[in-house]
């Protein structure tokens, strides 16, 4: 029922606007990049999904991935801040777990919409190419959805950890600017790391470039940085779980 | 102290503090019995918050000294907060979303009715706007809507922080007709606070006046002015109010110092030929020397000056 009520929340919300842009634009953008390259994606006379799909899944894991899911959760766990909110709803009959446990839930929830839609829009895009230009081969193939999925999957997992941290942040710090702030600072180390995989593997905020750039295609059922990413969301929620209801006062 | 069974709200010798050196409320004994209303008095920063946000679970008494209901609020926090409807300072309300959309957040929570929401809207005159969106709402009917929603699960307790803090007149005697409305025809108990007496006077059964964090009275309304009425006040204006005010502190607790009057209450005519040498001793020209009887707001501002002093 009180899951029902977070729904509710996000509605008439910039939330929403934000995820379906965000998984439009990158699969669009790839969409263009094939257009423009129409010659040669058509005179290689290969499959063009598994290009297709890589091409895309980079984009949404560095342009997409860590800066929307940071800004979907600290805007939907800034609503409660916003309006002054948090002591009305800790003055409802409701355990404090079972508030945390469904904005938890919530929070999962759109970063799920946020490959639901990219996923919807790829697959569309690919198809409209492939009427638009046959020799494509687009639909002459079939789309590896194992892989596609397995893939998303993982880099899905690969992004609990930034989750978890910004999460935790939101209902600690009021101003959603600093913590998106400390979201980008992340971002930027990140991209500093990038060249000394070895070291970055620790960092939270290039599990999701490291699951696409590095570990591409999986040996494993997850690697390394995916398992280390599961580790910090499940440690960290853990902590921030009760943090919030032994702490938390609104 | 013993437990009266018709308390709603009772608090025992209640301590809270968020440092040791500085303690907000001291051995606050507060007693609500059933069916008043209740009227939290005392000025900005002397604890009404701090003591509702205590008495909702917000903050965690130090020591077990909250009963409601007859029950521990640690113990028994999920049952006491299901029978208790609250607005504790500005109402909290989603602005993106509608009066309705506002309503029904808080009836699925609470499981009431679907009906309910229609019931509240129309007791607090909001259901020809509650389709739209809050933030389009005049601040008296953002208070109105607050109201609503701590009506929703027809509450046996109703707590308000200042409910009638900026409204224009009008808003607050529609509050205090439905608060009264309330209170009558469905017996809740009401428990709200206010800086000003005359904001609420009209409509409160009880009075608690609280200072620094002590209670400093605690009685029906009666009572209250029943001290009004053996209570008078002088009214001065001098050559310099300011040094007067300094002057009449040191031996009288003066109600209002203000650059252009000073009231000192008194008991006996010889105290205010008393106050008149004392200021002309002191080489102070007297404009003013009026006698007057006080009015119930000037009680509650001695009340706070003599518990100052």
């Amino acid at each position: 029922m009180l899951f029902r009520t977070e729904i509710l929340k996000i509605k008439h919300n910039f939330i929403l606007w934000l995820i379906v842009t965000a998984t439009f634009l990158v699969p669009l953008l790839t969409t263009l990049d094939f257009i423009d390259h129409a010659k040669d994606v058509i005179a290689s006379h290969s499959d063009p999904w598994p290009l297709f799909w890589k091409e895309a899944i980079k984009g949404f894991t560095v342009f997409v991935g860590p800066l929307v899911i940071i800004m979907t959760t600290c805007m939907y766990m800034n609503i409660e801040h916003k309006y002054n909110a948090w002591k009305y709803l800790l003055t409802l009959p409701l355990q404090k777990s079972t508030v945390y446990v469904n904005k938890l839930l919530m929070a999962l929830l759109l970063l799920s919409l946020l490959y639901v839609l990219f996923l919807l829009f790829f697959f569309l895009d690919g198809i409209l190419l492939g009427l638009a230009f046959p020799q494509m081969g687009f639909l002459h193939h079939q789309p590896d959805i194992g892989g596609i999925f397995y893939l998303a999957g993982r880099t899905w997992t690969a992004f609990l950890g930034i989750l978890a941290i910004h999460f935790w942040l939101s209902f600690r710090i009021k101003n959603m600017f600093i913590n998106i702030g400390i979201g980008l600072t992340g971002i930027c180390i990140a991209v500093l790391l990038f060249r000394k995989m070895e070291q970055a593997v620790y960092f939270p905020y290039i599990d999701g470039l490291l699951t696409v750039f590095y570990q591409y295609p999986g040996q494993h059922l997850f690697a390394k940085n995916e398992i280390y990413s599961l580790c910090v969301f499940l440690f960290l929620t853990l902590l921030s779980y009760f943090d919030f209801t032994k702490r938390f006062r609104g | 102290m013993e437990r009266s069974p018709n308390s709603i709200i009772e608090t025992v010798n209640l301590n809270f503090g968020f440092s040791e050196k500085e303690p907000l409320l001291k051995n606050l004994s507060l007693k609500v019995e059933k069916g008043a209303i209740y009227g939290f008095l005392g000025p900005n920063g002397a604890g009404k918050t701090t003591t509702i946000r205590l008495l909702l679970g917000l903050l965690q008494e130090p020591a077990p000294s909250i009963t409601l209901f007859g029950n521990r609020l640690t113990e028994n926090r999920i049952p006491i907060l299901s029978r208790i409807g609250s607005l504790i300072e500005q109402p909290s309300l989603y602005e993106h979303l509608s009066g309705r959309d506002n309503l029904e957040i808080t009836r699925t929570i609470r499981k009431t009715a679907p009906e309910r929401t229609n019931e509240v809207l129309a007791l607090v005159k909001l259901t020809d706007v509650a389709h739209k969106k809050v933030k389009t709402y005049s601040m008296g009917m953002k208070q109105r809507l607050g109201v609503a929603l701590a009506l929703l699960s027809n509450p046996d307790l109703l707590i308000l922080d200042e409910p009638v803090n900026g409204l224009d007149p009008a808003g607050i005697i529609e509050t205090r007709e439905l608060l009264l409305r309330l209170n009558k025809e469905l017996g809740m108990t009401i428990f709200l606070s206010s800086h000003l007496l005359s904001e609420i006077e009209k409509m409160v059964t009880h009075v608690g006046i609280i200072n620094k964090g002590t209670l400093i009275f605690q009685g029906t309304l009666e009572e209250l002015k029943q001290i009004n009425r053996n209570a008078h006040i002088v009214q001065i204006k001098t050559s310099n109010n300011l040094s007067a005010g300094l002057l009449l502190e040191k031996k009288y607790p003066v109600a209002r110092k203000e650059q252009h009057l000073l009231e000192v209450p008194f008991e006996n005519k010889e105290q205010v030929a008393a106050i008149a040498k004392l200021l002309m001793a002191a080489g102070l020209d007297i404009y003013l020397l009026a006698v007057s009887g006080r009015d119930i707001e000037h009680t509650f501002i001695n009340f706070i000056a003599e518990n100052n002093r």
